[in-house]
This record gives structure tokens, C-alpha cells and sequence, in this order.
């Protein structure tokens, strides 16, 4: 049974498939692992992916690209009247609804956000059909974190109109975590985890905690104004000035050239992120003029360096909300395409130098393969259907017990019964062996935050058992209710006698 | 867990309860990860957590939990193992066997491997062989069910058929009846519960609710009838293919197996089938969703049915009121006419009122002046004059007559009586010149009848008569004929064929009465023409200068025939002219109207007043019934 995971990113989104026990991206027609979130409509047809991509420049007014920015907006929302500024696409306000207006098969035509989402989708779907047969498309969508209820739906709408069957919609930190498994494997490690992404258009860090496995978000924050692209862009202005110093001419007022050299520009930065050095070339750039340009790794490097400052900002930002140190963090994932040049990853790992990084897979597809691994265990588990989550409530949420519940041993120290951040409800069964010689026994409940410190502790309450016959085995029960009491039953085996008290919560 | 080093008790401490738990933490998760669906599906299923998962060592985690779930595992039932028949394996509960007869279907394969190990473990042979228990030798032991029991489920494949004809599985089909009608979710909802284990589909869909919307519903139905079980009988298969000792007995047996499987997919899917149906005829939804659809007809067929009535009742309306004011403009035109009718009464009573009193004045200026008379004839002679006068002097004249006379003195008032009374013997001279003008213009010399309008001499018609008897009926042109024959015979006649053909008509007509006058007096006329022929001077024969009205009236005293309405006019004539106090009024009107007797002329008079009385009467009828209405 294959499960798919799917990741829509503003510039481009992944696809991964869990099947057989791996995980692993689905190439696209083109044989790209990752397809860009860029619609274009033509005389004949609608195109998806690269080759829209690559048509934007003589099909600017009818290209759509970064739809997801717009997604659930409001026609007079201050993002549309800043897409606008970048986009020559025009947006209009049909009847209170956000419309883009592109000439398609020679027809002026309207589409919704919705619509040019859903268009992406069925270009995933082909992919994912190509990959295996042409079942039932499960999927999980990963979304990012600070999507509304709204945004989930639409977006989920979306799918589901594409054929996809939507299992669940997560975050995309939280997709992260999943696809290197943190605390997947040991449900008993607890420790935060930052993660970093940073996408074409913005980036973004979250403060997660995990804990039984879990995970929590303990932080997070976006900004929208700073990308990958500022890269690409400053790579092209430095390109720019290149050919303006090579063939004396100054090409900032042809738009067409400017964006050829963009693509240019982005393809270089791609090169730039596994070789050392990169040509940039482009044959007739301006006024007949070819560009040719060998750019170095280094000097992309010192090109970057003045923007990240950008991303390290972020990462404090966060650690100030999340009142947490540098120090508490033990793990680092860094995530999005925006993120694939070394010096970028190489700056945040500095930033946080006590932080293991996760870089196992390719920065642009460990959200996708977060997601197709979520989708596996829901496919794999019939009962976990049945319970199924609310579409609506994007997280969960479960029981603590904020201390630990301790009992003390006989040299004056406490002993954990029930550890902090135990889950309601909860079990634990206890053996207590007493000594030869003791009949008695006395059972002291206490709960704490630190178990080292006895003096903090505060006592709950106090089992009794007399006498008991020589040598005997207390078997107790501690018992963590739902609505948050503790129930302890003793049981001492030879004599069959019977102790129990229950600590109320109030 | 074990624990060393307990505290002992201090004198006179008790159990009891010092301090309070604090209360839970509640923080969000986000729905990712493993562990957060185990979390998840044991908070849902109401199971505790087991703290030991949590606990430290890993390789305690492990057993601790196998332990929480082996409470899903039998109770050690060695008798059930004891009594199993090696041979008969095939017709064990595996899941029994194997203890796992609670979870059944939904053991996992990890559990049943589990079960097995334990079973091993107390059940093998050897072990029992070292606790000194009985064993039998090689395969007749119990222990080979066991193994049995794990080959089966251990394998998807045969699990999947030994799953398929489970003997717990509960195949019954609720009925339509009123129960499941009434109780539908719960009667049906278990059913279908049950056998959605067998969809080859994963996700089927809930039954619902009342409350759910109708394209779940929709879709629910539409997954049941098109349901695709992975349920197959290869279990029960009479013969294992296996068994065969060539391809042949091998592929025969096959063929079997595949028949007596086919049936038995046949009966289930009839019975899915059934279980779909009945579950549809009872579902009060798909009632509800029909009858929400015929009453949404209803009102349709209902609104345009109330336009319909609508538009003709409009129509009605309209036509009624045009009728009604027809009806009113009727009215009124009636109530006008009625008006005048009463207005033209009182006119007219005022004038006979008027003419009264003017015949008053004037009978008693006559009477005062002493009718001028000076002989006592001479009195009767003024008294007849003056109430010839009264009588037909219109008003205006008698107005003017009164008013000369009141001026006059006596004398003179003689002569302006006497001027009076000529005037109006002038005017009723003048007037019966007329009309006897008028008479003698219209029936000339012939009858008065008809509209023969030229006169026949005695010798035309008696040409005529001749003609008629010489060209008989059925002659081509007759009358034409006829015309020419009397223009022929007698010279200077004028007669056209129409003429003649009247002029025929009307002698047959009399012809037939003359015939039964003769009839009557056949003697006395012999007489008469004996005595004319004696006397030989009287008439001539060929001439006859009377109608043949006045003939009758001669002869008989009477005239049968209808009265004309020239004879109608001078009789009104007479009557007018001859007051009722004349003594020999009737011989005069008689005289007056030359075809009638007198006789005639009473009786016709009398018929004349009763018709008038009767139309009055019926006009009088009908005003009543008007005014009734």
C-alpha cells in the first residue's frame, strides 16, 4: 500500500511516497524531485512545473506563481496590493472573491487561488499515479504552522478536488521531525529541537519539544519578507553589473533580460550549492550581446554574507520566545530549498554550535518525506482510522502530571514512582521486597519537581501496612485517573491484605 | 520493579491522606509521530497508559507491554487443548487454540506469534514429557494443533480464508419488519459493523445517523450495493488439492472446489445483497429523503394548480362584472323607460282630463244656452251634434270652441257651434273621402284580399277559369301559359302570369266555400236562378260588380273570411265616426265597410275589445313579474 506525502511550498512543492517500508520522493515527469509551484495558461493548455517556469518570460501576465501566499486572502488584504508589486499577473476582485485573470486558450478567464492550487495538485497526482497504479492517492499535507483553520480547509479542499484522499494535514515542523524520525525510535528522550526552513519566499523557525515521542511546539516565527530569492537576486544584481562592466550596456530597463538573467541567476545558485564553481551563460542577453560569467563558490559566499544575518536573527527571535538558550537545543533540522547553499546551513550551525544537525536528506524534500511517513502509519494502522482527528483541530491535546510522583526509601531519598510530564491516564505497578526481619511498613507519597531534593518535596500521603509475615512481597499499584487523582493499592502476596488510598485532585 | 530498604512505620501513624495532587498539565501535540497515535487510540479505546513504557530500561518497556496485552489472551484452558482431535484440525477454532479467541480477526500478526510462542512453551511435548505429564506419540498428540493452529494464521493467505467462514462470524440479515423500522441504527448498525470487515476497500462508510446529510447517505448505499468482498470459501474445500495423485485427479478436484467455492461466494453476495436491501427499505432517511422529494412534486404540481384556479377565477370575476354592469345599464335603461311610461300615463290622463272638462264646459254651455234649440227636434238634432262634436273635436279645437263660445254671447255662440259642428263634419267628410279613397285605390274591383292589385273583368276570369281547366297542373310555364291563353281570348288585358296565378288562387279558395254553400242551399238558389232566369232582366251574367265578401255578406248575412287590414281600417273608421249613443250605429258601420255585415262588424268589434283587454292584461303580468325580479 503505497502513502503519499505532499508538500506545497509557495515557490515549489515534493511529493514522497512511503511503500514497502521506505520512504522516497517521486520524481516527476521531467524527472525532478521537486516541481515548481508555477501555473502558466497558454494558447492550448495549462502547464504545470518547470516548464511554466521557464515560459514566464515571453507569458509573464498568464504565469501564476506563488499562489500560496494568497491563499484564503481577502481581496483587499494588504498581501494582494504587495503581490501585485511583483507579479504581472493581474488580481481582481470578483464579487468579494480574490481572482486571478490570465488569458487562457485565447479567452480572458478567472481562477481562485483555490483553483490554480487544485491545478498543482492533479500535476502531483499524475505523479503519484505514475509512481504506483491508480488506486486510492492517500496523502498527508503538510502546511505551515501559522495556517488558520481556513487555509487548512482550503488547501485540504483542494486536494480532494485534485483526487487525492487526504489523511490528515500537519505542520510542516512537525513533518521535519518525523522524516528523521526524532524521537521515533526511543519514546523517552526529551529534548527541543529548532527547526529552521527556509523557503523561496520566506523563512521560518519553530521551537519544538519532544517528549514521549510527541511533539510540541513550544515557538514559533515567520517572516514572510526574506527568502531564498534574495539570494538569487543578489547573485543577479552582481551578474548585473557583470555584463554592464563586460559589453558596456545597461540592461535594468529590459524586463525580459532581467528575468532571463534571473533564470540564469538561479540556476548558477543551484550549481553553486554542489560545485565549487558554476558558469553563468546566456546567449543573447541584451541588444545581441551573449553574458558569460564564471562564478566561484566563494564569491556567491561573500555575496551571501551581508543576508544572513537575516536568518540567524530569526533563530534568536524564536530562542527569546521560547525563553530558551542556545544551550537547550539539542537538535537542528534545517529545511527548504532556500537553504541549500553551504554557507547558509554553515552559519545557523555556527549560530548554534551545541546542536546536533539532521542532514540525512536533501533539505527541499524532508518535509515531503515527514509527511508520506505520517501517512504510512495512518494506512498502516485499521484501528487508527476509526478514531480519526477533527480536520479542524490541528493539535491534540493530552494530560500531564506536572510533578513527579516519588516514594521515599528508607536512607531518606526519594525514589520516582511516576516521573514528571507523565501522560493521564497512567499505570505503574511497584514491588516493594521488605526486609527479613520487618513486619510493618510505611509507604510515604510524595510529589516533587526535583526528586534530588527532599526538602521541597511535598508530602501526599501515608500507607500503612502491619503485621505483615517475615520476608514478604508488597506488590503496589499506582494508578494516574483521567480527571487527574491517584489511586495506590497495596497488596502485600502471602497474606493477601489489602491497603489503598486515593490522592484527589482538586 | 523491585525495591529494597522500606521505611518502617512509626507508632501510631495510619493511612491517610496529607496532601493534594496538583492539578494536570494540559498542552497541545501536534498530531505526528507514532507514539502520538499510540497515545492517541489508547486515550480513545479508554485504556490507562501503562507507565512502564515510559520507565527507563528498554528491555523491560518491551515485556511490560506484551504483559498489558496478554489480558487480551485466554485463560490457560487445558481441557480445550485436551479434548482437540489431531485429525479433525480442520474443523478447530484456531484462534481458540492458540488463545486468542477474544481478539479473533483483530489479533495482529505479532500477537499471534506471541500466543504461539506461549503455547510452545507450556505445550510441547517435551516440556510436558519433564513435568511428567502423558504424551502421545508423534502426530496424534493435541500439540499438532497447535501447530495447526499457527500454520493457519500465521499465514496471510490461510488466515484470510480461515477468517472467511469463521464459524463466530454472525451472518444474519435483519428482516423488514417494524422492529427494524423502528430501532433501524441500532438493529442495522451492528450488521453492517460486522460485515465491513469483509470490504476489500478500506474506509468504508458509517451508517450515520438521522442526521446525516443525504449524499453520505447516498454514498454509503452506493458503496453497500457495489460492495466488493475479499470473503472466499477455499477453507471448506472438500479436498485438498494436494491430495491428488496426478494432474488429472488434481485438476478435477480443483474444479470441484472452485464449483462448490462459487456457490458459496454466490450465497454471500445474495446476502450482502439482502442486507443492503432490506437496510434500505427500512432506513427512515431514504423514507424521509422520498417523501421530502414527492412532497417538493406536490408543491410544484399544487402551485400550478393554484395558478390554474387562480387565473380562472379571475376570468370568472371578470365576466361577472361585465355582466353586471350590463345588467345595471339594463336596469336603469328600464327604470327610464319606465319614467316616461309613468310621465306619458300622467300626460295623458292630464289631457283626457282636460278634453273632459272641455266637453263639460261645452255640454254645459249647450245645456245652459239650451242647445239653441227652439223645437224640440231641433234639440235632439244639437244634442246629437254636441256630442258628435265633444267627441271628436281634438282638445286644441274644443279648447279654442269653448273659449269663442265664452266670448260670444248667445247668438252668436249658435253659430260658432254650428261653425264647430261643420268643421267637424268637414273634417270627418274629408277623413272618410279618404279613406274610402284610400279603399277603393287598394282593392279596386276584386276582393279586397290579397295583393292582386289589378282588376279582372268577368270575362278574364272567365277565360281564366278555362285556362286553368284547359292547361291543366304539371303544364310546362303554365301560368304563362294561361296569361297568353286570356290575353289571346279577351282584348285589352294586361295580365302577367303572376297575376294570373293569384287571381287563380284566390277563385279556388272562395271556389271551395261556394261549393259548400251550394251544397247547403242547393233548393233555394235553384229557385233563385229559376226566378232570375224567369225574370230574365236582373243581371248579366258575365258581369259581377260586387266582391266576392260582399256576394257573401248579400247572401248569407256573413262574411267567413279574415278581416283585411283595409276592412280593419274603415270598420275602426265607422267606429269612430258613429258614436256609441247613435241608436243605428252598427247598420252604419256596416254600411261603412261594405264586405262585412253588420253582424260581422259586432262580433269583430267584440273580438277586438277582448284582444285589447288581454294584451292588457298580459302586459300588466308583466310588469308585475319585471317588478318582482
Amino acid at each position: 500500500m503505497a502513502a503519499f506525502g505532499l508538500h506545497i511550498g509557495t515557490c515549489s512543492g515534493c511529493l514522497a511516497v512511503y511503500r514497502d517500508g521506505k520512504t522516497n520522493v517521486v520524481a516527476n515527469d521531467l524527472g525532478d524531485r521537486v516541481t515548481p509551484c508555477v501555473v502558466a495558461f497558454t494558447e492550448h493548455e495549462t502547464i504545470v512545473g518547470a516548464a511554466a517556469k521557464q515560459g514566464i518570460i515571453r507569458n509573464a501576465s498568464n504565469t501564476v506563481c506563488h499562489v500560496k501566499r494568497l491563499l484564503g486572502c481577502s481581496p483587499d488584504d494588504p498581501l494582494v496590493a504587495e503581490y501585485s508589486k511583483t507579479s504581472s499577473v493581474n488580481v481582481v476582485n470578483h464579487n468579494g472573491v480574490l481572482m486571478f485573470e490570465v488569458n487562457h486558450r485565447g479567452k480572458p478567464a478567472k481562477f481562485s487561488p483555490t483553483d490554480i492550487l487544485k491545478t498543482i495538485y492533479k500535476k502531483m497526482l499524475e505523479t503519484a499515479q505514475s509512481h504506483g497504479g491508480s488506486g486510492i492517492q492517500d496523502a498527508v499535507l503538510a502546511v505551515p504552522p501559522d495556517f488558520d483553520t481556513n487555509q487548512r480547509n482550503l488547501v485540504t479542499d483542494a486536494a480532494t478536488k485534485a483526487g487525492f484522499n487526504i489523511l490528515r494535514v500537519i505542520t510542516e515542523p512537525s513533518a521535519a521531525l518525523l522524516a528523521f524520525d526524532v524521537g521515533q525510535l526511543d519514546q523517552t528522550e526529551g529534548f527541543k529541537t529548532l527547526v529552521y526552513r527556509l523557503g523561496g519566499t520566506s523563512h521560518e523557525a519553530v521551537i519544538m519539544e519532544v517528549e514521549h515521542g510527541m511533539y510540541r511546539t513550544v515557538a514559533k516565527v515567520s517572516d514572510s519578507q526574506f527568502g531564498g530569492d534574495f539570494f538569487t537576486e543578489a547573485l543577479q544584481r552582481f551578474l548585473m553589473s557583470e555584463f554592464n562592466r563586460q559589453s558596456r550596456c545597461d540592461m535594468k530597463d529590459n524586463k525580459r533580460s532581467v528575468a532571463k538573467l534571473g533564470l540564469a541567476a538561479e540556476r548558477c545558485k543551484h550549481s553553486l550549492s554542489t560545485m565549487l564553481t558554476a558558469q553563468c551563460a546566456v546567449d543573447s542577453l541584451y541588444d545581441g550581446c551573449d553574458f558569460h560569467y564564471n562564478m566561484s563558490r566563494a564569491r556567491f559566499d561573500s555575496l551571501c554574507q551581508p543576508l544572513l544575518f537575516k536568518c540567524t536573527a530569526l533563530i534568536e527571535q524564536v530562542l527569546g520566545e521560547a525563553r530558551c538558550t542556545k544551550e537547550d537545543i539539542s537538535k537542528l533540522i534545517i529545511c527548504g530549498g532556500g537553504a541549500k547553499p553551504p554557507i547558509v546551513k554553515k552559519a545557523i550551525c555556527d549560530f548554534l554550535p551545541n546542536a546536533t544537525r539532521l542532514d540525512s536528506v536533501p533539505e527541499d524534500e524532508i518535509i515531503a518525506i515527514g509527511a508520506a511517513k505520517q501517512a504510512a502509519l495512518l494506512v498502516g494502522g485499521v484501528e487508527s482510522e476509526n478514531i480519526g482527528i477533527d480536520k479542524e483541530s490541528s493539535l491534540i491535546n493530552f494530560k500531564f502530571l506536572p510533578k513527579a510522583v516519588c516514594i521515599k526509601t528508607s536512607n531518606e531519598e526519594l525514589e520516582v514512582v511516576l516521573p514528571q510530564h507523565s501522560l493521564a491516564p497512567s499505570r505503574r505497578q511497584h514491588t516493594l521486597t521488605l526486609a527479613q526481619a520487618q513486619t510493618d511498613v510505611a509507604l510515604e507519597i510524595f510529589q516533587t519537581d526535583d526528586p534530588a531534593k527532599l526538602e521541597t518535596s511535598e508530602l501526599l500521603a501515608k500507607l500503612i501496612m502491619r503485621d505483615l509475615p517475615p520476608g514478604s512481597t508488597i506488590k503496589s499499584n499506582f494508578h494516574l485517573k483521567r480527571e487527574g487523582d491517584l489511586h495506590i493499592t497495596c497488596h502485600e502476596v502471602t497474606s493477601d491484605k489489602y491497603e489503598s488510598v486515593t490522592i484527589p485532585c482538586p | 520493579m523491585t525495591m529494597n530498604g522500606t521505611l518502617s512505620p512509626q507508632e501510631g501513624d495510619t493511612t491517610c491522606v496529607y496532601g493534594k495532587l496538583s492539578p494536570l498539565l494540559s498542552l497541545d501535540f501536534e498530531p505526528v509521530g507514532r507514539w502520538f497515535e499510540a497515545h492517541h487510540r489508547r486515550a480513545h479505546s479508554q485504556h490507562s497508559h501503562s507507565h512502564h513504557s515510559i520507565e527507563g530500561g528498554s528491555s523491560s518497556s518491551e515485556s511490560e507491554e506484551e504483559e498489558e496485552e496478554e489480558d487480551q489472551f485466554d485463560e490457560e484452558d487445558e481441557s480445550l487443548l485436551l479434548r482437540l482431535d489431531p485429525r479433525e484440525w480442520k474443523k478447530q477454532d484456531h484462534y481458540a487454540v492458540l488463545g486468542l479467541s477474544k481478539l479473533r480477526h483483530r489479533a495482529s500478526d505479532d500477537q499471534i506469534k506471541r500466543a504461539y510462542k506461549q503455547k510452545v512453551l507450556t505445550h510441547h511435548p517435551d516440556k510436558r514429557k519433564a513435568k511428567g505429564k502423558k504424551v502421545k506419540e508423534g502426530d496424534d498428540d493435541y500439540f499438532t494443533c497447535i501447530t495447526r493452529a499457527y500454520e493457519t494464521l500465521g499465514n496471510k493467505q490461510k488466515r484470510r480464508s480461515f477468517d472467511s467462514v469463521d464459524p463466530e462470524f454472525d451472518e444474519d440479515v435483519p428482516s423488514v419488519s417494524q422492529n427494524s423500522k423502528d430501532n433501524f441504527y441500532e438493529v442495522f448498525r451492528p450488521v453492517f459493523e460486522r460485515n465491513a470487515r469483509w470490504s476489500s476497500k478500506r474506509r468504508v462508510p458509517k451508517l450515520g445517523d438521522e442526521n446525516t446529510p443525504f449524499e453520505e447517505v447516498d454514498h454509503f448505499y452506493s458503496f453497500w450495493y457495489e460492495f466488493e468482498s475479499w470473503r472466499e470459501f477455499s477453507y471448506l474445500d472438500e479436498e485438498e488439492k494436494e491430495k491428488g495423485e496426478n494432474r488429472d485427479e488434481r485438476r478435477w478436484i480443483e474444479k470441484q472446489n472452485k464449483a462448490a467455492r462459487q456457490k458459496l461466494k454466490k450465497e454471500e453476495v445474495a446476502r450482502l445483497r439482502q442486507l443492503v436491501d432490506n437496510a434500505y427499505a427500512c432506513d427512515p432517511r431514504i423514507i424521509k429523503f422520498r417523501e421530502e422529494e414527492k412532497e417538493r412534486k406536490n408543491a410544484v404540481k399544487r402551485a400550478r394548480q393554484e395558478a390554474a384556479r387562480q387565473k380562472i377565477e379571475e376570468e370568472e370575476r371578470r365576466r361577472q362584472e361585465i355582466l353586471d354592469e350590463e345588467r345595471k345599464k339594463k336596469e336603469k335603461l328600464e327604470e327610464e323607460a319606465r319614467a316616461q311610461a309613468a310621465i306619458a300615463k300622467k300626460e295623458k290622463d292630464a289631457f283626457k282630463k282636460q278634453v273632459k272638462k272641455e266637453r263639460k264646459t261645452l255640454r254645459t254651455y249647450m245645456k245652459d244656452n239650451d242647445y239653441f234649440a227652439t223645437s224640440e227636434e231641433d234639440r235632439v238634432n244639437m244634442l246629437q251634434e254636441v256630442d258628435r262634436v265633444t267627441e271628436l273635436l281634438s282638445l286644441t279645437s274644443l279648447q279654442s270652441l269653448n273659449e269663442k263660445l265664452s266670448k260670444a254671447s248667445k247668438d252668436s255662440g249658435k253659430d260658432i257651434f254650428m261653425k264647430g259642428v261643420n268643421e267637424v263634419n268637414e273634417q270627418l267628410e274629408e277623413e272618410k273621402r279618404k279613406q274610402l279613397e284610400l279603399t277603393t285605390q287598394k282593392s279596386g274591383g276584386g276582393g279586397a284580399s290579397g295583393g292582386a292589385k289589378k282588376d279582372w273583368s268577368e270575362a278574364e276570369t272567365q277565360v281564366l277559369i278555362k285556362g286553368v281547366n284547359l292547361f291543366p297542373a304539371g303544364t310546362q310555364d303554365r301560368w304563362e301559359v294561361i296569361a297568353n291563353f286570356i290575353s289571346q281570348h279577351v282584348a285589352g288585358t294586361n295580365k302577367s302570369a303572376k297575376d294570373v296565378l293569384f287571381k287563380a288562387k284566390e277563385l279556388q279558395k272562395n271556389d271551395m266555400k261556394l261549393r259548400e254553400d251550394v251544397k247547403y242551399n242547393a233548393f233555394s238558389k235553384f229557385e233563385q236562378s229559376h226566378k232570375a232566369a224567369k225574370s230574365g232582366e236582373m243581371e248579366k251574367p258575365s258581369e259581377r260588380l260586387e266582391t266576392v265578401g260582399e256576394q257573401q255578406v248579400r247572401e248569407t248575412g256573413s262574411n267567413q273570411a279574415p278581416w283585411t287590414a283595409d276592412e280593419q281600417k274603415l270598420l275602426e273608421q265607422a267606429l269612430k265616426s258613429f258614436p256609441a249613443s247613435d241608436k243605428e250605429r252598427w247598420e252604419k258601420i256596416a254600411s261603412a265597410v261594405p264586405s262585412r255585415s253588420k253582424k260581422d262588424c259586432m262580433k269583430r268589434y267584440k273580438e277586438l275589445c277582448e284582444l285589447v283587454k288581454a294584451k292588457k292584461q298580459a302586459q300588466t303580468a308583466v310588469a308585475a313579474k319585471n317588478k318582482k325580479s
